[in-house]
């Protein structure tokens, strides 16, 4: 009985984590998944029509265009803000650093700054009349207007944005790093890089696994950015997936298609991700 | 398998709406001495400051019972209402639904679901109130809202920047495309064309006697002189463009600062825009330019086409199915919105100009003179023009053609679509999405 008990109390503990997972998200999952079957405009019956929104999707040039961008958004956040974000944690972390705790407060504001703040600030650096940005290139550059352009800021805030956080994420690994560690490199003869590439870098690769995976998954489901410049135009040109998602679904109540957008969505950052778990596990091998 | 689906999805919303009250409920009638709490949604805090001020009133006047007013300010009160009905949260009883929402409502026929015909209350009253701007709220002929605006677009400008530079004031859009160009070789613009919202575009079309939609919801912008109108009015645009007249904004920064820096700094002469505009963003974003401002009417076509006027925007106030003091709440939009007394008192407290003839002729309003305006008697130039303010047709698939605008307007602007091009393409992609 007592064995049974023991066995058991486990599963008490984690029940509560499973059920708010059960209601608020697989609930919704599955809900989601039945609705990407239906037209349904939130209020009265929905209309079977089995595939038709998938194929809808398939052939959705917008749709694409919002794949496109989005994937543009992950490449930069993986290989801009991830390196980026690598180095500043070094400096961040060398004791030669003054006032090393207010510097990292002010890297890491942008990631509590209200959104409203960063639009307005932005929208004003990146204006194409009175912009600090074109004041100082001295060329009235259409950052926001142009479609060729657009991307370009939105690309900048994401980058200013994310880079405070994974950079705190890489500084708790490089605190973690055994500085006997170091020090045997050193003996060794190891110079600076040579100690980066041999010590530093293969100690930090549970942390790189880790800020990637946020970063790709975050940075697939990115809205923020561009709905605060950009709105997602000029002619899509910096609409995200999200933010189609949320266009069919909250603007033109298209619950169904939104939700096959979302099921598409939710099947690509699931193979992104389980892509990334088996390189890992290989390169761990 | 899928009936099943189907009846279960149907379940949930039935009981959603039944948990928030979507289904039309009695009314209540209130106890002596007992206060009745009105649930008001609206976007803009302008409503609540007015609502309150004439329930304040009410009250004054009532011994049997009185009225508090429970008020939200909410971005989107139509995606508000949606969502907590179906979530089963409890609903408002006065809602104000900006009139781009409320096709939104018309899809499914959900307007019945959620609220209150007005037609029979409004009865013969109805002629009394410029025509145009019951179309907003009109669905399959019955009224759900009153709007709170005429919306009558005139030309707002600096009249230093004319005179500097030996610019007239334009009275055809013919004569603005000229003095556009003579202000755009000083480096001024002469207007405002935002990149996304369509505004400039649809209010000169309207003008221009034009309309997207017709009586019954039909999408008519690609027919006989509905075609023929938006291609003038683009191809007008573009002589504009091409002049370097207008000053070309983000439709993020249409709300911003961009617009009033360019006007403190003598970039931008004017814009043409509706009443709504002086009172929500000219005069809050440019206050220390109180008294450089003029009002002209909107430029007319030469030809004599359409009308004086144009529209953008506008509010209703409507009533919600679930309110169980339906009656009293209509007695608060009566005295509000469709007395004289209410009318004068709207734009006396928050400055929009009323829809109301009888109050737009009123002394108060046409001959008061406006400081920020140099002492010019503005109302008369609203009340001059009110009697041809557009109608505006609604349609479900309105969200579907302003989307098809806010993608394709940035392509004209480039020049990568013609006037027509721009047109035919709007007309494909809003019958493909909204699948007419």
């Amino acid at each position: 009985m007592r064995t049974t008990m023991y066995k058991k109390t486990p599963y008490f503990f984690i029940l509560p984590a499973y059920l708010v997972f059960l209601v608020f998200m697989f609930g919704p999952m599955v809900f989601s998944l039945v609705v990407s079957f239906f037209n349904w405009t939130g209020i009265k019956s929905p209309k079977f029509t089995g595939m038709e929104n998938l194929k809808g999707i398939f052939t959705d040039s917008v749709f694409w265009l919002s794949v496109r961008n989005t994937l543009l958004y992950s490449a930069v956040s993986l290989f801009i803000v991830v390196p980026l974000s690598l180095l500043l944690a070094l400096a961040l972390d060398s004791p030669h650093l003054r006032g090393r705790l207010a510097v990292r407060a002010i890297y890491f504001a942008p990631i509590v700054t209200s959104t409203v703040a960063i639009s307005q600030t932005f929208l004003m650096l990146f204006n194409t009349d009175f912009g600090l940005i074109n004041r100082m290139l001295g060329i009235p550059i259409d950052w926001l207007g142009s479609r060729s352009l657009a991307l370009v800021p939105v690309l900048v805030v994401v980058i200013w944005r994310w880079l405070g956080l994974t950079s705190i994420y890489f500084l708790a690994g490089l605190q973690g790093i055994d500085r006997e560690l170091y020090d045997a490199a050193r003996v060794d003869g190891a110079g600076t890089l040579q100690r980066f590439f041999s010590v530093t870098l293969p100690q930090l690769r549970p942390m790189t696994f880790f800020v990637s995976m946020i970063i790709l998954i975050g940075s697939l489901q990115i809205f923020d950015e561009p709905q605060i410049l950009t709105g997602g135009g000029p002619s899509n040109a910096t609409r995200s997936v999200v933010q189609y998602l949320y266009l069919r679904g909250f603007t033109q109540f298209r619950f169904g298609y939104a939700s096959a957008i979302g099921l598409v969505l939710f099947i690509a950052i699931a193979s992104f991700s389980a892509v990334q778990m088996r390189l890992r596990k290989e390169s761990d091998l | 398998m899928k009936k099943c689906i189907s009846m279960l999805l149907v379940l949930m919303v039935a009981a959603s709406l039944l948990m928030a009250g979507g289904a039309k409920e009695t009314s209540i009638t209130p106890k002596k001495g007992e206060t009745v709490t009105i649930k008001l949604w609206t976007h803009d805090d302008l409503y609540r400051q007015f609502f309150q001020k004439r329930i304040d009133m009410m009250n004054a006047n009532n011994k049997d019972f009185q009225i508090a007013l429970d008020a939200q300010i909410m971005p989107n009160t139509i995606t508000s209402l949606i969502t907590a009905s179906v979530a089963g949260e409890a609903l408002p009883d006065l809602i104000g639904v900006e009139q781009g929402w409320f096709p939104t409502l018309m899809e499914d026929s959900n307007v019945d679901t959620f609220l209150v015909d007005l037609t029979d209350k409004i009865g013969d009253r109805y002629n009394d109130y410029v025509q145009g701007r019951w179309a907003l709220y009109n669905y399959e002929g019955k009224i759900y809202g009153l709007e709170s605006a005429l919306t009558a677009s005139v030309l707002y400008y600096q009249p230093a920047i004319f005179e500097k530079y030996g610019v007239a004031i334009p009275t055809t859009w013919e004569d603005y495309i000229e003095a556009g160009k003579k202000l755009a070789a000083n480096g001024v613009k002469i207007g405002v064309m935002d990149n996304d919202s369509s505004g400039i575009f649809s209010m000169m079309f309207l003008q221009r006697g034009g309309q997207f939609f017709d009586q019954d919801g039909k999408l008519v912008l690609g027919e006989g002189k509905n075609r023929e109108a938006a291609i003038k009015v683009l191809d007008m645009l573009r002589q504009a463009l091409d002049a370097n007249a207008l000053q070309v904004v983000l439709g993020n920064e249409f709300w911003g600062s961009t617009i009033p820096t360019a006007f403190s700094t003598g970039k931008l002469a004017g814009m043409v825009a509706p009443d709504w505009y002086n009172a929500s963003v000219l005069q809050p974003g440019v206050k220390s330019m109180a008294g450089s401002w003029r009002v002209a009417p909107m430029p007319v076509w030469k030809d004599g086409s359409g009308y004086r006027t144009s529209v953008w925007g506008g509010t209703g106030f409507a009533i919600t199915q679930s309110s169980k003091i339906k009656d009293i709440v209509w007695d608060v939009l009566d005295d509000a919105y469709m007395s004289l007394d209410g009318q004068l008192d709207r734009y006396k407290t928050i400055g929009f100009y009323p829809t109301m003839y009888e109050a737009l002729d009123s002394p108060a309003v046409t001959e008061e003179e406006h400081s920020f305006f140099g002492g010019q008697k503005i109302g008369a130039v609203f009340a001059d023009v009110a009697l041809e303010t557009p109608p505006l047709w609604q349609s479900p698939a309105r969200p579907f053609l302003l989307q098809a605008m806010v993608d394709n307007l940035p392509l004209f602007i480039e020049g990568k679509l013609s006037s027509g091009e721009f047109v035919d393409t709007v007309v494909k992609v809003t019958e493909r999405d909204a699948k007419l």
